[in-house]
């Protein structure tokens, strides 16, 4: 466990981009923190790392965005809109073994689903600094 | 050509009949009742909703006389990809059964073509501007048919800057209405809310940043601003402050995209151009670079299927044609 502050969207990028770099195909991080607090900087910063082109925009209303980055292909998912017992199945996730996968908004996840998975704290401090736990 | 539109994109089960840019028949089976307790349209509920009506749906258009469709068009992306598949799956059904040609047609392109229905309608080089749930871009039509992105928002769409600040001001779903709605009564300027990449050169939007804005607004519960009664910030005031910020990077982007290119038709599309706000504004500053705003009503500028059955039309004229392995995608705009 290591608790860093951030102080500005671009520093919670760079530290995504710093723990992007040593995501493998298949890992699974869980991104828990509240609206605003900068999971999806984050997950830009994740993106960066895995070679990902263009912007990794919110995908609150799609449920799953999939790029595939030059080192790593990466699946971002957003359970904001779940409710209970989120049917991974429906998301057609077999298909991707070959990717990282980033969860926003992991509440409804049950724990076996990926007992393996790596969590990440998000929290407010200010406006602009943010208490960033990682695993 | 009579073009059968099918939309399941989202949370809608929307069927229309159109020949010739005129609706012959439609129907819509929306699901925000079914929604609205979980604050946004939750996949799985939506999913099953259109599986549940897309056979009554359809059946409305096809008994409502406007006579039997000669192709079919139908949304296969982006959207929710449950929800995308029934309607597919309908559509390939159909088409299959009656031996009639089908395609399929991009729901953000099908925003920008539901113009084609107005009286009058505008007419290439078309310059628009697109915002809804989980949509933000600016599109360049320079020849009918021709459908170019200009830029698109690099975190969350308008629509979904609008929902997440109703939640926070604990105002209801959808929150562009319930927005719209409280902040009838209260003062737009009443809070500085940052307007992000609005003087950037490019065409891109940003909206997340402006929802924590709000939020931190809220937890300070400023207290220049406080009614001094309760000691709480004016919901009324916030929301429509946020509505302003939102409608003031989105006409002013719209419209200096349009200027820097000299096009002379604006057409705004997407939930989020139901907006009065945005209308108002959009007008105003069309108006003053001599720029025509055409805006549909707001039946045309939500989900529907017509706007499919024209940009559906328009692809079948230029010879386009899908079998029936076409598929679905959640994401990517053109």
């Amino acid at each position: 466990m290591r608790e860093v502050v951030t102080h500005s969207p671009e520093e919670t990028r760079a530290l995504g981009q710093e723990i992007g770099a040593t995501l493998c195909a298949g890992d699974v991080l869980l991104l828990e923190g509240d609206l605003g607090t900068g999971k999806t900087q984050f997950v830009k910063g994740i993106g960066d790392a895995c070679g990902v082109q263009g912007e990794v925009t919110s995908p609150t209303y799609a449920l799953m965005h999939r790029y595939q980055g030059n080192r790593l292909a990466l699946v971002h998912l957003d359970l904001y809109r779940e409710t209970e017992g989120v049917a991974l199945e429906d998301l057609d996730l077999a298909d991707e073994r070959d990717a990282a996968i980033v969860v926003e908004w992991p509440r409804h996840l049950t724990d076996y689903l990926w007992p393996d998975a790596r969590r990440v704290k998000l929290e407010h401090v200010n406006e602009t600094t943010r208490r960033i736990t990682l695993p | 050509m009579r073009v059968l539109g099918i939309d399941t994109s989202c949370d809608e089960t929307s069927v229309a009949l159109v020949e010739d840019r005129v609706i012959l028949a439609e129907a819509v089976y929306g699901q925000n009742a079914l929604h609205r307790p979980f604050g946004g349209v939750v996949p799985e509920i939506a999913a099953r909703a259109h599986a549940e009506r897309m056979v009554p749906v359809l059946d409305e258009v096809l008994t409502a006389g406007g006579g039997a469709p000669d192709a079919v068009a139908v949304t296969n992306g982006p959207g929710l990809i449950g929800p995308l598949l029934v309607g597919l799956s309908a559509a390939k059904a159909f088409a299959f059964a009656r031996g009639l040609p089908l395609v399929g047609v991009n729901h953000l392109q099908a925003h920008v073509a539901a113009a084609y229905l107005l009286d009058p309608a505008p007419a290439p080089p078309i310059l628009a501007l697109i915002a809804s749930g989980g949509h933000t871009l600016l599109f360049e039509v320079p020849e009918p048919g021709t459908y170019q992105r200009l830029g698109q928002t690099i975190d969350d769409a308008a629509g979904e800057c609008f929902d997440k600040v109703a939640a926070l001001l604990g105002l209801s779903y959808p929150g562009g209405p319930a927005i719209e709605e409280a902040a009838k009564d209260g003062d737009a300027f009443s809070f500085a809310l940052p307007r992000p990449l609005k003087n950037h050169a490019n065409d891109d939007f940003s909206f997340s940043g402006l929802k924590t804005s709000v939020l931190y607004k809220l937890k300070g519960q400023d207290k220049r601003r406080a009614d001094p009664d309760t000691a709480t910030i004016k919901v009324a005031d916030m929301a429509a402050s946020a509505q302003e910020a939102i409608a003031d990077v989105l006409t002013f982007k719209a419209v200096r995209a349009a200027r820097r290119r000299g096009i002379k038709q604006l057409v705004l599309g997407g939930g989020v151009a139901a907006n009065t706000r945005l209308r108002e504004l959009a007008v105003e500053r069309a108006a003053a670079a001599g720029i025509t705003v055409f805006v549909p009503p707001r039946s045309l500028c939500t989900d529907n299927a017509a706007m499919i059955a024209i940009r559906g039309a328009e692809l079948l004229a230029a010879g386009a044609r899908d079998d029936l392995y076409l598929d679905a995608y959640v994401g990517g705009t053109p």
